[in-house]
């Protein structure tokens, strides 16, 4: 599913390249559930921003689902990645103005589908994760918890095949983050494979695969 | 879709409540200021459009450039025998209408009003589109017939069906029985030409005569009506004047001799005096001063506030737009996120600033309906907002509206969408800096808002120059009465000296044939003549006074003496203003001189110090003043002195007095204070609307400040945090968050000072008395601006400075 060739990432710093990835190679199979791990600054959260093409590596090859990422024109890659991917972040994102319905319903109407769609489909979410009684609520209404489940609802609304988690339970109590966690292993046995960033041995644990990286280089 | 951005506009909107309130509230006031003006310039522009033959219709007048200050360079008044003898002579003129102004009463078996009348030809009405009611075109064929407009045939009859119905007319003491031949609509707002009634110019009391006062329908030289034409073809102005021209040099030659002698200069094409037509859609708009006219800056000055102002707003419009945008970066990316094209986010924030813009219409038309009565009130302009409702105005409307959505919306969403995802939830977009548009808008609205300032403030300062210059004359405590048609002059004024003679807080009675300033009648005479003294051709006003006229407004002798009851002579005897007398020689010495501006000689007795009796746009000018009540120049003004200080009671008891001799009056008598404001009505109307709009334009423009004020400093709440940690005091803090900004508002005024200058001078030198604008003025304008801009940032700044700096760094 995913294939990284020889990805390299820098910065400039004074005229000095201050390199974040050096020479990845990986391959992903589809089903699969990683958590790349790391200590701070080694370049977990770039790898998972390239694998989910929020950023652009300095060099190397992606190959996603056999198609050649980088040769392809923004418009494409844009629309590939939408119908694939969905993104989980550490402090979840939710639109403040949004209600939690809204907030699940945003990437399907971005998706074009019609009303009737879209509300068969939130409110399967709503029923999957158990918060339809929290569906008129602000994301400041709800706890840093809840308001990760929505993000998750959210990431989950248009049916991706991938799911990308950037620290999904950094901002969250431990029994908070058991749950999320939790859920991300049901959501992999159903089908959904997952790419993890964390920092905690015991989430990692979770993951069916552990990769280390360390100053920019994986580690096996 | 459009659910959910319509409800998160809405949430958008209250989650920044007083940025959306600026954003909504100040363009809606610019939308509201807009539409006011518009609707004001369009009626100025739309004055006399509504004649279908307005492009061969005309004014006559005649021209002549003249070094010296004695003669006026356009003229509309015309000799009588003029228009017969065009018409006949200048086959280009197919009609043609004098135009006389009078007075009459009207009255039927219960009932006498009083209304103005027209003197006009039987030509007229086919001239112009004046819509009849009743009656035909033929209405004015025969010399007794009159014309009656629908409100006066209501305030007379009390319906409009009286065509064929016989009523007493009065216009200069005698009745006489005329038939009403027709009823026409009420004048239009917009026309120049105005009437309550209509007549045949042969009933004009110049054109009759009367006893000891000779008919001037032989006269080529005594001018008293204008004149009116009509074209074969399209009206051009140069064919006219070439036409023409050996018609001038025929029937003027002696005046063009004496224009000769005067010193008069040669015009362009070689005639030093021309007969020349001012077509029918300049009459309302000239800078000829023709006519009762506007002065022709008005639409465009009307327009130009407009626009500044609609400028403003929308660059605050759009610089709070884009500094919103940017706080929003964050919502932009979580969309992009979830797989948002460029485009869709694009058209979501485009769609808000629509319905922003919308609600701010909205709002504005409301603003103007609320504003309407009190703006028509003071400016006088006949307007209502349904004129808006042309497909041109609506179509503008549509296309303005489209644009400042699409650059207040369309643009920084397509900015602020262009940047990754990672960029814009790190939050690393810096706000100004690469923003030149940001920095642009600030310093655009701050000129124009300076410009408006200093211009108003000139303009402010010219008016009251004018109000407080001294006239030669003390205005103070000095009642005008208007005598009417009734009644004769003479008699009023006999009867209204005796009758006061023996009231403690009169000081003395006099009358004129003019008044001095515009009275509430509205009305303004001149009368000038020229005649030969001692070889050499002299101009002078003439002006019918009467005893005690210099006491009664304080005017000082300076030579001879005055006018004295008991002297039989003195009735033929005149008294010179100094500009005459230096006309004429030395002023000492003129005293015994003779003129003889008509067939007899009138003996100087005495030199009064000049005296404003016109506007102060004007120089003044030679002026005789004559009591002879024998040469057709009757009392219509008395005027008196009062002592009291309690002017509005001796204004009551006075008008008891005048009610008893002439039950006719119609409480018009006016002090002469308010009298000479009155002439400068329409600068105070022209002034009154700038001041305004100046106020709106620097409230919008620091509104936008206010709020860029409030998001820079939001931004660098951080910054703020970590300097005060290490030690900033808070007048330090204040001083950088507001340097930026005072940085804006110096540039606006390095280029807006100049040009305000320049502007401010051109306006007043439309004066021959002028204020004299000192850089002080600038520099305090521009102090003002600069505390008003640090004010509003610093109410930012201050607060932002004192939060303490564990609230700011908490969220790292």
């Amino acid at each position: 599913m995913i294939k990284l060739e020889n990805i390299f990432k820098w910065y400039n710093v004074g005229g000095t390249r201050s390199f974040i990835l050096k020479d990845i190679n990986l391959s992903i199979e589809q089903g699969d559930f990683v958590s790349i791990m790391g200590p701070s600054g080694s370049g977990k959260s770039t790898l998972l921003n390239i694998i989910g093409m929020l950023d652009e590596p300095n060099e190397g090859k992606y190959f996603f689902m056999e198609e050649d990422v980088l040769a392809l024109k923004p418009k494409k890659r844009t629309a590939l990645f939408q119908s694939y991917v969905g993104y989980v972040f550490q402090s979840y994102h939710l639109i403040d103005e949004l209600t939690v319905y809204e907030n699940i319903e945003t990437p399907l109407i971005y998706k074009n589908l019609s009303g009737k769609e879209r509300k068969a489909i939130v409110g399967d979410m709503l029923d999957r994760f158990g918060i339809v009684g929290k569906k008129d609520l602000f994301p400041a209404q709800l706890s840093g918890g809840q308001q990760q489940i929505v993000g998750i609802a959210r990431a989950l609304a248009a049916t991706p095949k991938l799911l990308l988690a950037d620290e999904p339970t950094g901002n969250l109590n431990s029994k908070q983050g058991e749950e999320i966690m939790d859920l991300f292993k049901q959501l992999n046995e159903d089908g959904v494979t997952i790419i993890q960033v964390t920092h905690s041995e015991k989430n990692a644990e979770y993951g069916k695969r552990i990769i280390n990286l360390l100053d920019g280089q994986i580690k096996e | 879709m459009l659910k959910t951005i319509f409800n998160s506009t809405w949430r958008n909107l209250r989650k920044r409540k007083l940025q959306s309130f600026i954003q909504i509230f100040s363009l809606a006031l610019a939308f509201a200021v807009c539409i006011v003006l518009f609707l004001s310039a369009k009626h100025e522009l739309s004055f006399d459009n509504f004649h279908s033959n307005k492009d061969r219709l005309g004014l006559l007048y005649f021209s002549s450039d003249h070094n010296s200050i004695q003669h006026q360079k356009a003229s509309e008044t015309m000799p009588i025998p003029l228009m017969t003898a065009l018409k006949a002579e200048v086959p280009y003129v197919e009609k043609a209408s004098r135009w006389g102004n009078g007075g009459i009463v009207l009255k039927t078996a219960d009932k006498e009003i009083t209304v103005g009348t027209r003197y006009v030809d039987a030509d007229f009405l086919t001239m112009f589109s004046f819509e009849l009611l009743q009656g035909d075109k033929q209405a004015l064929a025969e010399l007794n017939n009159i014309i009656l407009t629908e409100s006066t045939a209501k305030s007379l009859f009390g319906h409009t069906d009286v065509v064929g119905k016989q009523i007493e007319v009065n216009s200069s003491g005698s009745w006489k029985a005329m038939q009403v031949a027709a009823v026409s609509a009420d004048v239009p707002k917009n026309s120049s030409l105005n009437f309550q009634s209509l007549q045949r110019f042969e009933n004009f009391p110049d054109y009759v005569g009367k006893e000891g006062w000779e008919s001037k329908r032989e006269s080529w030289t005594d001018k008293n009506h204008t004149v009116f034409i009509q074209t074969a073809e399209k009206l051009d102005e140069n064919v006219f004047a070439a036409k023409v021209a050996g018609f001038t040099a025929q029937h003027f030659q002696k005046e063009v001799e004496l224009l000769k002698q005067n010193g008069a200069i040669a015009q362009k094409e070689g005639s030093y005096l021309s007969l020349n037509v001012l077509p029918i859609n300049q009459l309302h708009l000239n800078k000829l001063q023709l006519g009762n006219g506007t002065n022709p800056l008005l639409p465009k000055i009307l327009l130009a506030l407009a626009l500044l102002i609609l400028v403003i707003s929308v660059s605050n419009f759009i610089n709070v737009g884009i500094a919103t945008a940017l706080t929003r970066t964050q919502e932009i990316a979580i969309k992009k996120s979830v797989g948002g094209s460029r485009k869709q986010i694009s058209v979501q924030l485009w769609l808000e600033s629509i319905i922003y813009t919308f609600f701010a219409l909205l709002v504005g038309l409301f603003l103007a309906w609320l504003a309407l009565p009190q703006y028509k009130a003071i400016t006088q302009f006949p307007i209502v907002l349904s004129e808006l409702l042309e497909w041109q105005i609506l179509a503008t409307v549509c296309l303005l509206f489209l644009l400042v959505t699409l650059i207040a919306g369309g643009y920084p969403a397509i900015f602020v969408t262009r940047y990754h995802i990672i960029t814009l939830l790190k939050n690393k977009l810096s706000v100004g800096n690469n923003w030149g548009l940001q920095k642009l808008l600030p310093i655009l609205q701050f000129t124009i808002a300076v410009v408006l300032l200093i211009i108003t403030a000139a303009i402010v300062l010219q008016m009251q120059y004018i109000d407080k210059m001294p006239l030669g004359f003390n205005k103070e405590q000095v009642i005008s009465i208007p005598v009417g048609p009734k009644i004769n002059g003479e008699t009023g004024l006999r009867l209204m000296r005796q009758a006061l003679a023996d009231q403690p807080n009169v000081l003395s009675v006099t009358g004129s044939d003019t008044n001095l300033g515009m009275g509430r009648d509205g009305n303004q005479s001149t009368s000038k003549l020229g005649f030969d003294y001692e070889g050499t051709q002299v101009y002078t006003h003439w002006q019918r006074v009467d005893f005690d006229y210099f006491e009664t407004l304080d005017i000082p002798l300076i030579a001879g003496r005055n006018f004295s009851m008991d002297r039989e002579n003195d009735k033929t005897a005149v008294i010179i203003n100094e500009k005459m007398a230096r006309q004429l020689g030395d002023p000492q010495e003129v005293i015994g001189k003779v003129l003889s501006p008509f067939n007899n000689d009138t003996e100087i007795i005495g030199v009064v110090s000049d005296y404003n009796f016109k506007d102060l746009r004007q120089n003044i000018e030679p002026l005789t003043l004559s009591i002879d009540p024998d040469l057709g120049f009757e009392i219509d003004y008395i005027f008196i002195r009062i002592a009291s200080n309690d002017l509005s009671s001796s204004l009551n008891e006075i008008e008891e007095v005048w009610k008893k001799i002439n039950p006719d009056y119609n409480n018009n008598a006016s002090y002469l204070g308010e009298n000479t404001t009155r002439l400068y009505k329409q600068e105070q109307r022209i002034s009154s609307i700038i001041l305004t709009g100046g106020i709106i334009a620097i409230s919008i423009a620091c509104m936008g400040l206010f709020s860029a004020a409030l998001l820079a400093t939001q931004k660098r709440t951080k910054e703020i945090g970590v300097r005060k940690v290490l030690g900033s005091s808070v007048s330090q803090l204040v001083v950088l968050l507001s340097k930026d900004f005072i940085r804006m508002v110096c540039i606006a005024l390095i280029i807006g000072l100049p040009i305000a200058w320049y502007l401010a001078k051109e306006w007043i030198n439309n004066f021959s008395y002028r204020y004299e604008l000192s850089p002080a003025l600038l520099i305090l304008c521009a102090g003002a601006i600069l505390i008003i801009a640090f004010l509003t940032v610093s109410v930012h700044t201050i607060r932002a400075a004192l939060d303490n700096p564990v609230n700011s760094l908490r969220d790292e």
